[in-house]
């Protein structure tokens, strides 16, 4: 438990830099978000009140103080471009993002584990050149392109799916009504290069497990190959995956921007791209430190699964 | 071989997964009362009082009524005043239409336009318009159907700038949330908004304006923004149409779907190039006028447009009042060009080469591709383009510094009224004042614009403005390439469509849906 927290207490400081150095490079790249709200016909008048009420007439050091300041009290501040708290906006969109991102991580596990089982059992055979085959292209196709392809045969040709949104309802009954056929292909475009990463990876320790001595042990005292395989050498296989599905799930993260803007998913990375090209201050700092609070969620939650599957931590 | 367990559940998910999918096969359209109306982002705020995005805009006329509207030749005609006197250039005084209802059914009255303007300008709502009421001095109701403006100095401009579109009357009271919930008198009313993701409109029972008798009850904004993703949904039949938003080489291939049609008009958005006027080299008009001659549009029209763009010689409209063809104009002539370069004192060198030049653009793809299309026309002649390519907030910041030699734009909405030209071009109008980026000086253009921005007599304006143009076009501060045809791609399903010029939703007032 302590270690936990100590964890927890050294991924903080990286959130802090973070947010930091996304505040010092947003007020010194060019564009004035005061200008870029109002357009070019604002009066100085204008410019200078609404400059005023946003506190961008500030010093930038006190400015960051007082966002700081915020930060602690839960007032992320508000988007001088949308005229919402920052809080709210982050709240309504971030689900979408986590729930895609989920949906990614799930389908491409679901993939990849009796991908990377099957390729380990029969390796060198067709069933493993096939995998590998399939990975490699998972691999090589970027979301941009994938979308597209994935729409035009399963919307358009196929007419399974819809092309884009996020369905009519935000609650769980509108999800099992329509709302998951929103979600399957663009889950789809991002779990796929996760699914053919973590095939190698499951191939490549499922085969290392295959050769141990205690495999080869449990083979000797007549155990099932199906024991063998699920009870023995799946779980220790799958404790260095799950270091790997943490860390992919931050690359997800980052990688929903594209996937968000293709299907039309109402994310948290289509609001930061706009927010970015608005210059959007607060609600780009708000975003950043949601995303890098969520990395240091899942860095822990990465730590206590770890430990949950592999027996030499939980001693 | 080992029975394997976990492969066969997985397959067995993802085969569940397919199955429903197949089984339910998603229904081609939810609720065909529903009109799916596709743009490429969030109105930003549809309070009118605020919003001045496309988007907002377009949405926020069918929302709310301006006190005028404007007519084919960008005149104003009567909207929710019938009428209007000016007893004296500084008097304004407008009658309202009687019986009008927001769609909550309160009645709109003269306090309302009153509040409008008067929120704008006392800091109740914070809005780049206010200034456009700059010239109000002070404002009477003497009584719920009329509206009295008196202003401090004539203002030409005054009643396009209380136009639909520009301007929609609010509620009295309306203060800074009203956006979350906005209550208008246009013939549709706001059901619910999703940034990012939709808007919901509905026909108003209350809209008194009974012009147009469309049957579309409701529409849905959906926001998709990649443009090949709003092309896909029109050709699945999942959305109804779209207004502009898709890039040209799209539209051959839509047209030949069966349930697809394309209307179009000549549209009022100009594309066009600026020079810096104080740039050691750009200064030289020859050389200005040298670029001009060296590029062939019509060949940019008919490939990179795919014939959907029309040439131009103004920044006006061409069914403007004051627009005149009565210029000087610059067709492709590589010939005259390499003379006007030769005049200005820029011989080939070695390579060819007589000048190096920097053109500026957004990372916007059509400006780009037009960028690398320049690029190699202006090389024929000699002229070294290179292209440097911006994300859109460094871009207009660097423009409004004058840190450029040549730029490529825009104008969306801003050239349908001639005070455009004192805007883009009025020595008094350098950023940050206005939008004259290439810092363009000419005191009998200044006299010209001062004159028609001071007096009433119309004719007289016209002349003034005709003046202006023929300057513009012997000078080029900026060179104005092509009006962009407004286009909208819709389903057959929705007929009645009536194109507008500068890419209105308007047309969903009159346009009919087959259920």
């Amino acid at each position: 438990m302590k270690s936990i927290f100590t964890r927890v207490a050294l991924t903080l400081p990286v959130v802090w830099v973070v947010v930091s150095l996304v505040f010092l490079l947003i007020h010194i790249v060019p564009g004035d978000p005061v200008e870029q709200m109002l357009g070019e016909g604002a009066t100085a008048a204008d410019l200078s009140t609404l400059r005023h009420q946003y506190e961008l007439d500030k010093p930038l050091l006190v400015q960051y103080l007082h966002y700081w300041r915020g930060v602690l009290h839960g007032d992320l501040g508000s988007s001088i471009r949308l005229h919402d708290t920052v809080l709210h906006l982050i709240a309504t969109r971030y689900p979408y993002t986590i729930e895609l991102t989920i949906a990614a991580l799930v389908l491409g596990l679901l993939i990849a584990v009796p991908a990377g089982v099957t390729a380990a059992l029969h390796r060198s055979r067709w069933q493993d050149q096939t995998i590998g085959v399939v990975s490699l292209s998972g691999l090589s196709f970027p979301a941009f392109a994938l979308g597209p392809i994935l729409i035009l045969v399963f919307s358009i040709g196929l007419g399974w799916l819809p092309v884009s949104g996020a369905g009519s309802s935000n609650t769980l009954a509108g999800f099992f009504t329509d709302g998951w056929q929103y979600l399957v292909l663009p889950a789809f475009a991002m779990g796929v290069s996760l699914a053919a990463i973590l095939t190698r990876m499951v191939r490549t320790a499922m085969l290392e497990e295959l050769h141990r001595d205690y495999i080869r042990t449990a083979r000797a005292k007549g155990l099932s190959e199906r024991a063998v395989i699920y009870r023995h050498a799946l779980p220790n296989a799958l404790v260095p995956i799950v270091t790997v599905v943490g860390l992919q799930f931050g690359t997800l993260l980052a990688g929903a921007i594209v996937t968000e803007t293709i299907f039309s998913w109402p994310g948290l990375g289509r609001l930061v791209v706009t927010a970015i090209s608005g210059r959007d201050y607060a609600l780009v700092q708000g975003a950043l430190l949601t995303i890098g609070l969520t990395y240091v969620l899942v860095n822990l939650l990465t730590d206590l699964t770890y430990r949950l599957v592999n027996p030499r931590m939980r001693s | 071989m080992p029975r394997l367990l976990i492969p066969r559940i997985s397959c067995l998910v993802l085969l569940c997964f397919g199955v429903l999918a197949i089984t339910s096969c998603h229904r081609q359209r939810s609720d065909r009362g529903t009109v799916v109306f596709l743009i490429e982002s969030s109105p930003t705020s549809l309070d009118p009082r605020v919003g001045t995005d496309a988007q907002s805009e377009h949405i926020d006329e069918l929302l709310f009524d301006g006190l005028v509207e404007r007519d084919a030749s960008f005149r104003v005609k009567p909207g929710l005043a019938d009428s209007w006197e000016q007893p004296d250039p500084l008097t304004v005084i407008f009658h309202l239409h009687p019986n009008v209802h927001f769609s909550d059914g309160r009645p709109l009255t003269s306090r309302d336009v009153l509040w409008t303007i008067r929120s704008m300008r006392d800091g109740t709502v914070i809005t780049a318009k206010g200034a456009s009421y700059a010239s109000v001095a002070s404002m009477a109701a003497p009584d719920p159907l009329t509206v009295v403006l008196h202003l401090k100095e004539p203002d030409n401009f005054l009643l396009t700038n209380l136009s639909a579109g520009a301007m929609g009357i609010v509620p009295y009271g309306s203060g800074r949330d009203f956006w979350r919930h906005p209550i208008g008198s246009g013939p549709f009313r706001f059901v619910s908004q999703e940034i990012d993701k939709e808007v919901i409109v509905e026909r108003n029972p209350q809209s008194w304006n009974t012009e147009g008798n469309g049957n579309i009850e409701r529409v849905r904004f959906a926001v998709v923004p990649e443009p090949v993703t709003r092309a896909l949904e029109l050709r699945k039949g999942s959305a109804d149409l779209e207004s502009n938003s898709l890039t040209p080489d799209m539209l051959p291939e839509l047209a030949r779907e069966k349930d697809l049609a394309i209307d179009s008009k000549a549209g009022t958005q100009v594309q066009y190039l600026a020079f810096n006027t104080v740039d050691p080299v750009l200064r030289d008009a020859r050389v200005r006028q040298a670029i001009a001659c060296a590029i062939d549009i019509p060949l940019i029209l008919k490939t990179l447009q795919a014939g959907r763009a029309q040439p131009t010689v103004s920044l006006l409209p061409a069914t403007h009042w004051a627009w005149t063809g009565d210029v000087d104009r610059y067709d492709f002539d590589p010939s005259r060009a390499e003379r006007l370069l030769e005049e200005a004192g820029y011989p080939r060198k070695a390579g060819g080469v007589r000048l190096h030049l920097t053109l500026k653009t957004s990372t916007d793809e059509g400006t780009r591709q037009l960028a690398a299309t320049l690029q190699q026309q202006l090389a024929a002649v000699g002229i070294d383009l290179d292209i440097r390519s911006y994300e859109a907030a460094t871009y207009i910041q660097d423009l409004n510094r004058g840190s450029f030699q040549i730029y490529a734009l825009r104008w969306v909405g801003g050239n349908e009224q001639p005070d455009i030209f004192a805007y883009a071009f009025s020595s008094a109008r350098i950023p940050p004042k206005g939008a004259n980026r290439g810092r363009y000086r000419n005191p009998e253009l200044d006299a010209l614009l001062a004159d028609a921005s001071s007096s009433t007599d119309q004719e007289r304006r016209r002349k003034d403005y005709v003046q202006v143009q023929q300057i513009l076009a012997r000078d080029l501060p900026a060179f104005n390439l092509w009006y962009k045809d407004s286009i909208v791609v819709h389903n057959r399903r929705i007929s009645g469509i009536s194109v507008s010029p500068s890419g209105s939703f308007d047309f969903l007032r009159s346009a009919h849906v087959q259920m």
